[in-house]
């Protein structure tokens, strides 16, 4: 189809979807199943065909925009994949439309076009046949996979001879060799080692650059936040959640959180699809819970992660230099992240105050915790703990931070953790650097030696 | 009339990404083996050969009127196209069932996937093909009635993929498919001209022998290679409709109930 490979006019969306719906049979045997989709259903008029209904997604709608880059998250059985098989095109809703402007690659679990018996290099060859590739794009396209994926000698022996990451490393990089319009990720990022997985980041990055439109399923939340400036929620087939990635995720890492805490409890919400009315109706509670929560600072959403509560953080607030609240920091300048610590009751507290820095894509950047404290306080008191970085050493940015206290914490078993209140990437502050320009992430103090003062008189 | 156009349409329109993905398709098929791709030349020489061993050293039985290397030369000529009928229809049909991550794209189009496993699947039996041409012109010349050969040829392939299509997609809900179609091959074996001329047959079976559709197939190859004649014109309608009725219905049907099928892939 090289003929109408021209990108369309970016104004259309690439994808759009109205009420979508998606109902699957479950039949009770193989027979009924293949009655009912010959369409011979009248031949066993004696009887009704045995199925139940399972609806897969419900009056979902979205539009991505070209260029835009979008997660999807959702635990398992929530209705990711089926939402993806729908946008590929050659699955077809129960109801609503959905329109796709664009070719859809797809890259999901299995390798598309793989043999275990083919040498690497026979596999990268086949798997880009798939593509349409004409002659010269292809040989191009293969250089580029063999570039990256530096398995060297190993090009030349059966695939079924590679380790898991190695496989999956030549598989990450044949389906991204091509420029779709339309990419569809589900849970292949991040094989192997750091090395590559930063490479895979890398690779994704000037693929987005160069104007695809990303769909990205992953439980990686730093993932999502990395690529996607949008995320959808699903959940039991429906959308919940849908809007920009960071609070997407605060969202849905808090629901994850109350349900663990909930099943841990003895209470059995955690099935996705759990017929129990009681238990949906517990969920749809908590999800009413984690999706209406106040509105903190800066207009984004306290998170607040279900802890023992004897202790919480009543407010938090990012100071300047003038211990003014600011949410501009200049590089070099005084910061200050200072929590009100208030007791429901009078009492003595062990407590550990711990800050969790993240850069603006999700990275974890700085985690302080600090010294284990006994707080003395009186009902209702609030105690002030400050965080201060005498001169911030952050590059240009945003940067997002979760603040918790801990009743136990043990680094080396977090499991063992335990939290009075955590509120998870819930705020936020902005640094300035004097250079606008200035990619540093961070300016590590540093001494230069060897120069003398002489040297230095220009 | 855009039925009869569409098949071909879709082909042309990808045939590069075809011919591509069938040869792909022939080397996954024989990857791993010490001789590879070669299988497609060696399957039917060693069954002409064992076919020969049998009918010319062991059973020692001719039509009287029949050297019995023209006879060897009759049965071969008719076993070819059954093989690859046989052999096509088998790939052709477990294709969609066995390649479903293929469906998750848009990139490569659903119809191909069993029109390319027909044609890889027809491999064999056409390398078989040539070597029985070879035989005939060894025997008693080459004819000009050899270049009907890629026609009938193609009103095969023609039958084989507009079968293959309907099949494929019932056997995502029906896997019981494929087994029956091991069962039918040897009806079909038994029931087809191979061993036997319609005129060996008593007159009042003889009909049958054209309720059959792989008869006028069989019957068309022994006419353009082992006789030198051209087929009766009843032969060569019986091959034309069977092709294009088949490729034609089998393609609308597959366009139109692909959807339906693929939830249960």
């Amino acid at each position: 189809m090289p003929e109408d490979s021209t990108r369309t006019l970016a104004a259309e969306p690439a994808i759009r979807l109205q009420n979508v719906r998606k109902v699957y049979r479950l039949y009770d045997s193989i027979g009924d199943q293949a009655i009912d989709v010959l369409g011979l259903s009248r031949l066993v008029f004696w009887r009704p065909l045995r199925f139940r209904e399972f609806p897969a997604l419900s009056d979902v709608s979205f539009t991505v925009a070209s260029g835009e880059r979008i997660g999807i998250l959702g635990r398992n059985g929530a209705g990711k994949s089926t939402l993806l098989k729908l946008i590929g095109g050659n699955f077809r809703p129960s109801g609503g439309s959905v329109a796709v402007n664009g070719r859809v690659q797809a890259l999901m679990s299995v390798g598309l076009g793989f043999h275990p018996e083919f040498s690497g290099y026979d596999n990268i060859r086949s798997s880009l046949l798939y593509n349409g590739l004409d002659e010269d794009a292809l040989e191009a396209a293969i250089a580029d996979v063999v570039d990256f994926v530096e398995l060297g000698d190993f090009l030349e022996r059966p695939v079924r001879t590679y380790s898991l990451g190695m496989r999956s490393r030549l598989e990450f990089a044949a389906a991204t060799a091509i420029r779709p319009d339309i990419l569809v990720i589900d849970e292949v990022l991040g094989a192997g080692d750091a090395y590559f997985s930063a490479k895979s980041v890398q690779r994704m990055r000037t693929l987005t650059q160069s104007g695809a439109t990303l769909l990205l399923v992953s439980h990686s939340m730093q993932q999502i936040l990395q690529f996607c400036d949008r995320a959808v929620w699903l959940e039991g087939g429906r959308i919940v959640y849908d809007g920009p990635a960071l609070e997407a995720i605060k969202a849905y890492e808090e629901f994850t959180m109350r349900l663990r805490k909930e099943a841990a409890a003895g209470k059995y919400l955690a099935g996705a699809s759990a017929g129990d009315g009681q238990a949906s109706w517990m969920r749809q509670h908590m999800l009413q819970q984690v999706l209406g929560g106040a509105t903190g600072d800066q207009g984004a959403r306290v998170s607040r992660w279900p802890g023992e509560g004897a202790l919480t953080i009543a407010s938090v607030r990012v100071l300047d230099e003038s211990r003014a609240e600011a949410r501009v920091v200049r590089r070099g300048e005084p910061l200050e992240i200072e929590l009100a610590v208030a007791a429901e009751a009078a009492g003595s507290y062990d407590c550990i105050v711990v800050i969790l820095l993240f850069s603006g894509d999700g990275r974890w950047l700085c985690r302080h915790c600090s010294p284990a404290a006994r707080l003395v306080l009186a009902a209702g008191e609030c105690k002030r703990v400050s965080l201060i970085y005498d001169q911030s050493r952050l590059g240009n940015g945003t940067y997002v931070f979760s603040a918790a206290l801990y009743a136990e914490l043990d680094l080396n078993d977090l499991s063992t953790a335990r939290a009075y209140d955590l509120l998870a990437r819930s705020f936020s502050f902005e640094v300035v650097d004097r250079h606008r320009d200035d990619q540093s992430v961070f300016h590590h103090p540093a001494v230069w030696r060897g120069l003398s003062a002489e040297d230095l008189s220009c | 009339m855009d039925f009869l156009i569409r098949p071909f349409a879709i082909v042309y329109r990808h045939r590069r990404l075809l011919f591509r993905s069938v040869a792909t398709e022939m080397r996954h098929r024989y990857a791993g083996s010490l001789v590879g791709v070669l299988w497609v030349v060696v399957a039917p020489l060693l069954l002409l050969a064992l076919y020969a061993l049998v009918y010319a050293v062991i059973f020692r039985i001719r039509p009287l009127d029949m050297s019995t290397a023209d006879y060897v030369l009759r049965i071969s000529c008719g076993l070819m196209p059954l093989l690859g009928f046989n052999e096509a229809l088998a790939t052709g049909t477990t294709s969609l069932s066995l390649n479903k991550q293929v469906l998750l794209n848009t990139v490569f189009p659903s119809e191909l996937v069993p029109l390319r496993a027909v044609i890889a699947g027809s491999a064999s039996s056409v390398a078989g093909l040539l070597m029985v041409l070879i035989g005939a012109a060894i025997l008693h010349g080459p004819s000009f009635t050899f270049l009907a050969v890629p026609v009938v040829l193609f009103c095969q392939l023609m039958l084989v993929a507009g079968v293959a299509w309907i099949l494929s997609l019932a056997n995502l809900v029906l896997r019981d498919i494929q087994q029956v179609l091991s069962f039918l091959t040897i009806v079909l074996l038994v029931a087809s001209p191979v061993a036997y001329t319609p005129a060996m047959l008593p007159a009042s079976l003889s009909p049958f022998i054209y309720c059959n559709p792989l008869s006028y197939f069989v019957i068309a190859f022994q006419n353009v290679i082992a006789d030198d004649v051209l087929p009766r014109p009843i032969v060569v309608t019986g091959l034309l409709v069977l092709g294009l009725l088949a490729l034609t219905l089998g393609f609308e049907v597959f366009r139109r109930a692909k959807q339906v099928f693929f939830d249960y892939a």
